[in-house]
């Protein structure tokens, strides 16, 4: 820490505007983040207060009191969606990086038929907005029965066409020797995936980490569509109906303020973590 | 254990004309040192990566210790590879790069420990074992690539280039290393190499590539005192022999090599070989070593002297020995001197040939006519 003060003593003026300039900016980049930690804790009387203040006066946590009281009034309580969310979540981020790496690690380093044909159709697919495809999905999901369970949250989001394409251009850069001496060393197909292949791609897989947790995580669609029995519906789900429904309603706004904060933490622990994790691995990897 | 059959390989790349391994027809034996040398694309790390089983064998067949081994995947022929970068696993250890191909081979674990311990003090990096592949130097990572190789204890050790990515010094003295660890070990060794002077300083055999086919297989002492052709004769040797386009004629019965600047008679032992007839009176190119051209400040006295007026271009020196560079016509040969001779650029001088030295090769074919005639 004091070396770092002591480099910035050191600075020359340019570097020195720089270091203003950019601190400045993250500053302001970060004001809707402090506004929604701030505005979760104001007591009722300073939500409404005009003009609106940027930091709470007088902290409370009666936002989040009265945001579990009301979860639990209802049917399901607020725990369930919460609970729902987690094995949702912990699913599908699972299962995209085990179907993305295979299929990256596959298409990246084996040469087969038809291979320039799968990839193409992958990039194709990016194209597609998920609502064009709403319907399609909808009759599949019901189609194999998956209405009212997990793995019809998990289903639609399975193939991340993204995170393969990012794979894949990510497995492609490490070196075929690494992998062919893998092969002399005796490893099979499945060994040299798991001991190389998964390993060297982590910064890979960290990001599409992040990727899928914010859109799963976020995601209200397949609790919309696919999800008839409210107890199967997630805490994004909740939260945007609870949101929706108090748009217009003045007592409510402790609890939309509450919720917002709840919703939003996950997102950013989250997004610390693995960014450390991108960073650590690129410095470690070793690969020129 | 350990002797390898090349019969009659071929590898062919879909969509070219021209096979990358061509009739590749060898036998190595047992603890031999191989050395596959050669210029880029000349086929022999293809060959290389048949024999560890990364590239499909076109045609022919390859044994080991007798067992036919096209089909054989790479874990199951008993050998281990040195690549040119090294490849080392990034995100293990030195040791885990070491026990891996151990560890796969369901080793046990205490067993796994002391080999590991036994190849790390052989290269003497025992106490880097904890380390990341990325905190090592270049040296570093290729004795931790070579103790992976080691610890495994295969029949073959394959190495391509695995010298090429360090310094001079430092490759001069692994060099020496790894000729000491295979009179040790003992294990039949393939090593590919571009560079002429690893093969002649490793080899206990030779072999000479140039686009796919083999030009030669020898030692180091007869790839140098008989080269089979003009490629090997050039490729071997530095720096290179030189070459001189000729004809061979009859004069009052003794042949002669001759062309527009000289006329040398053939040596005996030479004629004999070539025999009388009048096959032999055709276009040549004559090749001699720069240690066997003869100078001279001047031009001897008499006709049938041998020597040829040229003048001096420039003068290399090397330390132990200096090469003088002549020019006599458009003909350019390289001489070694003792660096005491005085010789300076743009003087006169004469050069001449150690007639018993000289190589004779056909200039259309380029095949050796020494060769030719055994």
């Amino acid at each position: 820490m004091i070396a770092r003060l002591r480099r910035i003593r050191s600075a020359s003026p340019f570097q020195a505007v720089l270091i203003g300039g950019f601190t400045a900016l993250a500053a302001f980049m970060s004001l809707p983040i402090i506004f929604i930690f701030s505005h979760a804790f104001k007591p009722q009387n300073e939500l409404f207060l005009f003009p609106p203040r940027f930091f709470v006066q007088h902290p409370t946590l009666r936002n989040f009191e009265s945001l579990f009281l009301h979860a639990s009034n209802a049917t399901v309580p607020f725990t369930r969606y919460l609970f729902n969310s987690i094995v949702v979540l912990s699913l599908t981020l699972a299962s995209v990086i085990i179907v993305s790496t295979m299929a990256a690690y596959v298409l990246a380093k084996y040469r087969f038929h038809f291979k320039a044909l799968i990839l193409s159709m992958i990039t194709l697919s990016l194209m597609f907005a998920p609502e064009t495809v709403s319907i399609p999905r909808y009759l599949i999901v019901s189609g194999i029965g998956l209405n009212n369970t997990y793995f019809g949250h998990v289903l639609p989001s399975l193939a991340s066409p993204v995170a393969v394409f990012m794979l894949v251009g990510f497995v492609s850069q490490i070196p075929n020797d690494l992998i062919e001496a893998a092969k002399i060393d005796g490893a099979g197909h499945v060994g040299i995936f798991a001991r190389i292949v998964l390993p060297l791609s982590a910064p890979a897989i960290a990001t599409i980490s992040i990727l899928t947790f914010q859109t799963v995580w976020g995601d209200v669609e397949t609790s919309t569509l696919f999800m008839q029995k409210e107890a199967m519906r997630t805490l994004a789900f909740y939260v945007n109906s609870l949101l929706s429904g108090l748009q217009n309603n003045v007592a409510g706004q402790n609890m939309a303020a509450a919720a917002g904060l709840l919703i939003f933490i996950p997102n950013l622990i989250i997004f610390l973590l693995f960014q450390r994790k991108v960073l650590e691995s690129m410095v470690h990897s070793g690969i020129k | 254990m350990g002797s390898i059959t090349f019969n009659h390989v071929f590898k062919r790349y879909k969509g070219e004309a021209r096979p990358a391994v061509d009739d590749f027809h060898l036998s190595i034996e047992e603890g031999e040192f191989l050395v596959l040398v050669g210029p880029s694309g000349c086929g022999k790390s293809t060959t290389l990566r048949m024999l560890a089983g990364l590239e499909e064998i076109s045609s022919g067949e390859l044994y080991m210790d007798g067992k036919f081994i096209n089909y054989v995947s790479p874990k199951d022929r008993d050998i281990a590879m040195v690549f040119q970068n090294y490849a080392l696993y990034p995100n293990l250890s030195v040791f885990e790069n070491i026990a891996l191909g151990l560890k796969l081979r369901k080793t046990a674990k205490h067993e796994i420990g002391l080999r590991v311990n036994r190849v790390a003090k052989i290269l003497e990096i025992s106490h880097l074992l904890e380390r990341k592949p990325s905190q090592l130097s270049g040296g570093q990572k290729q004795r931790v690539a070579l103790g992976r190789a080691i610890a495994r204890e295969p029949q073959v050790f394959l190495m391509d280039e695995p010298l090429s990515n360090l310094d001079a010094k430092l490759r001069a003295q692994t060099r020496a290393e790894l000729i000491k660890l295979q009179s040790d070990l003992k294990r039949t060794t393939v090593y590919v190499t571009h560079d002429q002077v690893e093969a002649m300083t490793m080899g206990t055999r030779i072999v000479v590539m140039k686009d796919g086919v083999i030009q030669q297989v020898a030692p180091p002492r007869k790839l140098y005192d008989e080269p089979a052709n003009l490629f090997v004769a050039g490729f071997i040797g530095s720096p290179q022999m030189n070459f001189i386009p000729g004809r061979i004629q009859r004069e009052d019965g003794t042949l002669y090599f001759a062309n527009r600047r000289m006329k040398l008679p053939l040596p005996v032992e030479m004629e004999r070989r070539l025999g009388g007839t009048d096959r032999s009176l055709r276009s040549v190119v004559l090749g001699v070593r720069p240690e066997h051209v003869r100078l001279s400040a001047a031009l001897p006295e008499g006709e049938d002297s041998g020597y040829t007026a040229a003048v001096v271009q420039m003068k290399e020196e090397t330390g132990a020995d200096s090469y003088v560079y002549l020019l006599a016509g458009d003909t350019r040969v390289i001489a070694r001197t003792d660096p005491e001779s005085a010789y300076q650029p743009e003087e006169q001088a004469a050069f001449g040939f150690q007639m018993d030295k000289i190589h004779l090769f056909d200039e259309s074919s380029g095949v050796s006519l020494r060769r030719e005639q055994a």
